[in-house]
């Protein structure tokens, strides 16, 4: 099947929207992504070193029940539909996104230490562009704005010195 | 400008800005004073009391934004309190200067001997519009016979309660304080724990962001 | 009247489900945007496909429009509504760091799982470094307390702050949005856009 192209964003922004207000209407709180990726990382150094994760303040506190929790459950359906829309659309296939001037190995290099990075800034932070600069954006929280407009203003100074990745 | 369906999603947005820019947003806000069925539900199914062990593990924690509250007479207060709880008589409760100790933002936990004082002033807060209120459930009376003398599980018990057990051994003389066993019942002894029911929205608090 | 979770009109449980839910209908979304390629959200950086930007502040719009609108009409409690508390310093350092890694890496949260499902291979290799740098983050925790509650402003907003009505910030909100998407359409004309 040949690839689709993407949607207006127009149109993926008006479906985004809706999906934030439902969750602010049932559930009175929007949407997030990294607080279950901590619970997966605790659940994972739980799993080797129990004692060392109780004695971390931290970890300590997303180690009880870590999957039993809202945004887990929110991320394995981010899971499926993101997979569902993929096949409709024919484009999951295995490959690399890269710009034209990189290797796949060099990228993947990138990929790794750019997580990395936004991991840590992610929960300095208590969030990331789902769950802090989308949903504090959205109810008008000052973090939020704040946190987006460092976002974008860091990206975009950075930009410069990974060009070579993707442009 | 040609009309297209871009453009007439602008025209909506900005209609809609304009209407909520000249319109009393703000007042309507005002509605979570006095929900009184609300209130009365939560008190029935007592989702108002928080566990001494979630106080202990935010005290543990320096959980930010957690203020333990202390409505017994300044007298008890002195002779022993919470580590980190201050003291706000619950006849002062409502006055201007106690009201400015109290964070609206902050989660409040309010204590008393037992059970009924911290409910009453907990009906109160919530009715002046304190959002994030609990009533720790027992009390100081069953604070101090948790963590001065907890009591050890009797067979057959389960992993929960051992490691309760232990916790409230190791945390003991850091909850404390400075007294042990301190003997003061102005109410009636509560025994907590007799109900069964599951905590929520009390661990909320630990991490909603993102 | 909603929130309904917080009038409870359904269980813990039943949240769940809701989460997962809701979470297919947010991965449906991000994938139909094109989220989950991470070369279309680094274009972002340098202006030749402002689709991140387009999608974030159409969604912010729309959930913020209705939110207000729906609290006027008297349909929902807006102070029920779980706001992000505010760390100032803590998250605008956050969130430079958070952008220096948007910037390398190409992804973020969210959006790299929305690749990993859509095979994107680069995607595996960013899930593993966030974890490595929350890992890190849990590890130096004892050391970043001070820097991670710089700043507690607890559950401000905008409107609190500016100390103007709530409706007026979200008419700059729009009024800003509508610039971005205009001033965003002229920079893809001027750089070059790449259609993907």
């Amino acid at each position: 099947m040949k690839e689709k192209p993407y949607w207006s964003p127009y149109v993926s922004g008006l479906g985004l929207g809706i999906t934030l207000l439902l969750a602010f209407v049932l559930m009175g709180r929007g949407l997030g992504a990294s607080g279950a990726m901590m619970r997966f990382t605790t659940a994972l150094v739980d799993l080797f070193a129990h004692d060392h994760v109780m004695a971390n303040p931290y970890f300590a506190k997303y180690a009880e029940n870590p999957f039993s929790n809202w945004l887990v459950y929110e991320i394995l359906g981010v899971m499926i539909g993101g997979f569902l829309s993929g096949m409709l659309a024919g484009r999951n296939k295995w490959r690399t996104g890269r710009g034209p001037n990189i290797s796949k190995h060099k990228r993947w290099v990138y990929a790794f230490a750019g997580g990395a990075i936004m991991g840590f800034g992610a929960r300095l932070s208590r969030g990331c562009t789902s769950g802090l600069a989308l949903t504090g954006g959205a109810t008008l929280a000052v973090g939020g704005w704040v946190f987006m407009f460092a976002v974008f203003a860091a990206a975009y100074a950075t930009a410069y010195f990974v060009r070579k990745q993707w442009i | 400008m040609k009309i297209s369906s871009r453009n007439i999603g602008f025209g909506i947005m900005l209609l809609l800005g304009l209407i909520l820019a000249f319109s009393p947003v703000d007042k309507m806000n005002i509605s979570k004073v006095a929900d009184r069925e609300l209130l009365l539900s939560q008190l029935h199914s007592q989702s108002n009391y928080i566990e001494a062990e979630d106080v202990a593990h935010w005290i543990i924690d320096k959980e930010p934004g957690v203020l333990i509250v202390d409505i017994r007479p300044a007298g008890d207060y002195m002779k022993y309190h919470i580590p980190g709880a201050i003291n706000i008589p619950l006849e002062k409760l409502l006055e201007k200067s106690s009201l400015e100790l109290m964070d609206p933002s902050a989660t409040l936990v309010l204590t008393s001997n037992g059970n009924t004082k911290a409910s009453q002033a907990w009906l109160l807060l919530k009715e002046k519009g304190y959002d994030d209120v609990y009533v720790l459930h027992g009390g100081m009376n069953h604070w101090v016979e948790a963590f001065s003398a907890p009591r050890k599980p009797v067979e057959p018990y389960t992993d929960d309660e051992v490691f309760r057990y232990q916790f409230r051994l190791a945390a003991g003389p850091v909850m404390m304080g400075t007294a042990r066993a301190a003997q003061s019942t102005r109410e009636a002894p509560v025994k907590p724990r007799t109900i069964k029911r599951k905590r929520r929205s009390v661990k909320k608090k630990v991490d909603e962001g993102c | 009247m909603a929130p309904f979770f917080k009038y409870g009109f359904f269980t813990e449980q039943t949240g769940l489900i809701i989460a997962l839910i809701l979470g297919v209908s947010f991965g449906f979304w991000l994938e139909r945007a094109g989220f989950g390629y991470s070369r279309k959200l680094a274009l972002q950086f340098y202006f030749k496909d402002m689709t991140v930007l387009n999608v974030m502040f159409t969604a912010i719009v729309v959930a913020m429009l209705g939110l207000l609108l729906f609290s006027l009409f008297g349909w929902l409690d807006i102070t029920k509504i779980y706001i992000n508390p505010t760390y100032l310093w803590a998250q605008l350092i956050g969130g430079l760091i958070l952008g220096v890694g948007f910037a390398i890496g190409g992804y973020c949260p969210g959006t790299s799982v929305v690749g990993a499902v859509t095979g994107h291979v680069d995607a595996y290799f960013f899930l593993g470094g966030a974890m490595f740098g929350m890992f890190v983050f849990g590890e130096m925790f004892p050391s970043l307390e001070g820097l991670y509650n710089w700043g507690a402003m607890g559950d401000v907003r905008l409107s609190d702050v500016f100390n103007i009505s709530s409706g007026v910030v979200a008419l700059a909100v729009v009024i800003l949005a509508i610039l971005f998407f205009l001033g965003g359409e002229w920079l893809e004309n001027k750089f070059g856009k790449e259609g993907l």
